[in-house]
């Protein structure tokens, strides 16, 4: 299990690599397949075929072959999961536990302030 | 008649003086495992008084009163009372009012707990595509993210995450306190624990009194939280910790109201570990009897009533 889904993060680099120098442009199965020796092309192609049933990867029918495109770069995602963490007044709040609220500018001043008080002790024990 | 009209004032009883009573208390932060169970007790009383007081106030106007009937018989003599138009108002308002807001409830926390797992599940699948490991953050993945922030997606295959903002900002034993308190949520299943209460708030987001005891249960789980990564780490680290990350990052909008709970949560780390066995104690016993109330009154032996 955990196999498959390092070879699905593989795929995926690869996808985006060759999406970020062909301009977004899709490439084929086997130009995956080339890119990732260590796999054959029947496995690249059926961890396509899941990519795409999860909505990663959009498939293009070009002529009689297929070519296969990200549907989202990796900073879309980062970006995704980072405002699902931060936006804790949206409903996604409820599927993250996050470590630290953010707190309102006055309260920040003060948190600063209570910091500065727990370094300074730490400084006289460790001299830098 | 009584039983119900007993059970509608345990109801409000703990819906009004009893919730202003536990949000407006100090001494919950002191033993915040404890104050989580009393705050469960008290919202599965009050379902349970109100719908009782339903129940009872049908079974009273019953069509066949004079035995003790359960939901299935009742609307079943209900509906053939009703075909033979000789059913009482008041019964027949008990009984669809309790049944009405059973459904909704039932409803909405199915819709609210498909959608949580389908979110939930996204999020799992996009943090094992774009999280890497690395040395020096064990148990967690990172994100590159140059914002510092840190969570968990809890379930049965839970993930702890830290964007490397947050990896950069963070000392290393900010760091291990920061993943313990991670731990400690993914492993205690809090999201169990705030699933009721922030569903409720979200089942009636005009209720400002829903909200506060949802944000209260928030922060006394982080509280516990704190409390279980304080046995595997320096309080003052989780402590410096969460000044760094609560105050670097950039303020969304509308959250001032549960940001106290940071500040207060600074205080506790910096106090140290504490313990407060009495208040512990005190606490359970509370639950216990809240809990106890409802039930004793709604299937007591009816003598004389």
């Amino acid at each position: 299990m955990a196999r498959l889904g390092q070879l699905e993060r593989a795929v995926m680099e690869a996808l985006w690599t060759s999406s970020a120098s062909s301009q977004g442009a899709p490439c084929t199965a086997r130009e995956v397949a080339t890119t990732l020796p260590d796999h054959a092309y029947t496995t690249v192609l059926t961890v396509l075929d899941r990519l795409t049933r999860k909505g990663l990867v959009e498939r293009i029918r070009d002529g009689k072959s297929h070519h296969y495109r990200p549907t989202g770069s990796r900073e879309s995602y980062v970006a995704e999961l980072m405002h699902e963490a931060l936006a804790a007044t949206s409903d996604s709040e409820a599927a993250l536990v996050h470590f630290a609220k953010t707190v309102p500018p006055d309260q920040a001043r003060v948190l600063r302030k209570v910091l500065r008080r727990l370094e300074r002790p730490r400084r006289g024990v460790f001299p830098s | 008649m009584i039983r119900g009209f007993a059970l509608a004032v345990i109801a409000v009883v703990l819906v009004w003086p009893v919730r202003a009573l536990l949000l407006r208390a100090r001494w919950t932060e002191l033993t915040p495992r404890a104050a989580i169970v009393l705050w469960q007790a008290v919202g599965l009383a009050a379902g349970v008084a109100l719908f009782g007081a339903c129940f009872e106030l049908a079974s009273s106007a019953s069509p066949n009163p004079g035995r003790r009937q359960n939901i299935t018989d009742l609307t079943a003599s209900f509906a053939a009372a009703h075909a033979s138009r000789a059913v009482s108002p008041n019964g027949l308002f008990g009984l669809t009012a309790g049944l009405i807001i059973a459904i909704l409830l039932v409803g909405s926390l199915v819709v609210r707990a498909v959608g949580l797992s389908r979110a939930r599940a996204r999020q799992r699948m996009l943090i094992d595509l774009v999280g890497t490991t690395r040395t020096g953050v064990p148990g967690a993945l990172v994100l590159e993210h140059p914002q510092a922030t840190a969570f968990s997606l809890p379930g049965l295959r839970p993930r702890v995450v830290v964007s490397s903002g947050a990896v950069n900002a963070l000392a290393d034993d900010e760091l291990a306190a920061v993943l313990a308190h991670e731990r400690a949520h993914v492993r205690a299943r809090h999201d169990l624990v705030l699933f009721p209460f922030r569903s409720l708030a979200w089942i009636l987001p005009r209720s400002r009194s829903l909200a506060a005891v949802s944000d209260q249960v928030s922060t006394l789980v982080e509280m516990a939280a704190d409390d279980r990564a304080f046995r595997e780490c320096e309080p003052k680290a989780l402590a410096r910790a969460l000044c760094r990350l609560s105050s670097t990052a950039v303020l969304p909008v509308g959250l001032a109201a549960t940001a106290s709970g940071t500040t207060r949560r600074v205080e506790r780390a910096f106090a140290g570990r504490q313990r407060a066995w009495l208040l512990t104690c005190g606490s359970a016993c509370s639950a216990l009897g809240v809990l106890a109330l409802p039930l004793l009154v709604l299937f007591a032996p009816s003598g004389g009533r």
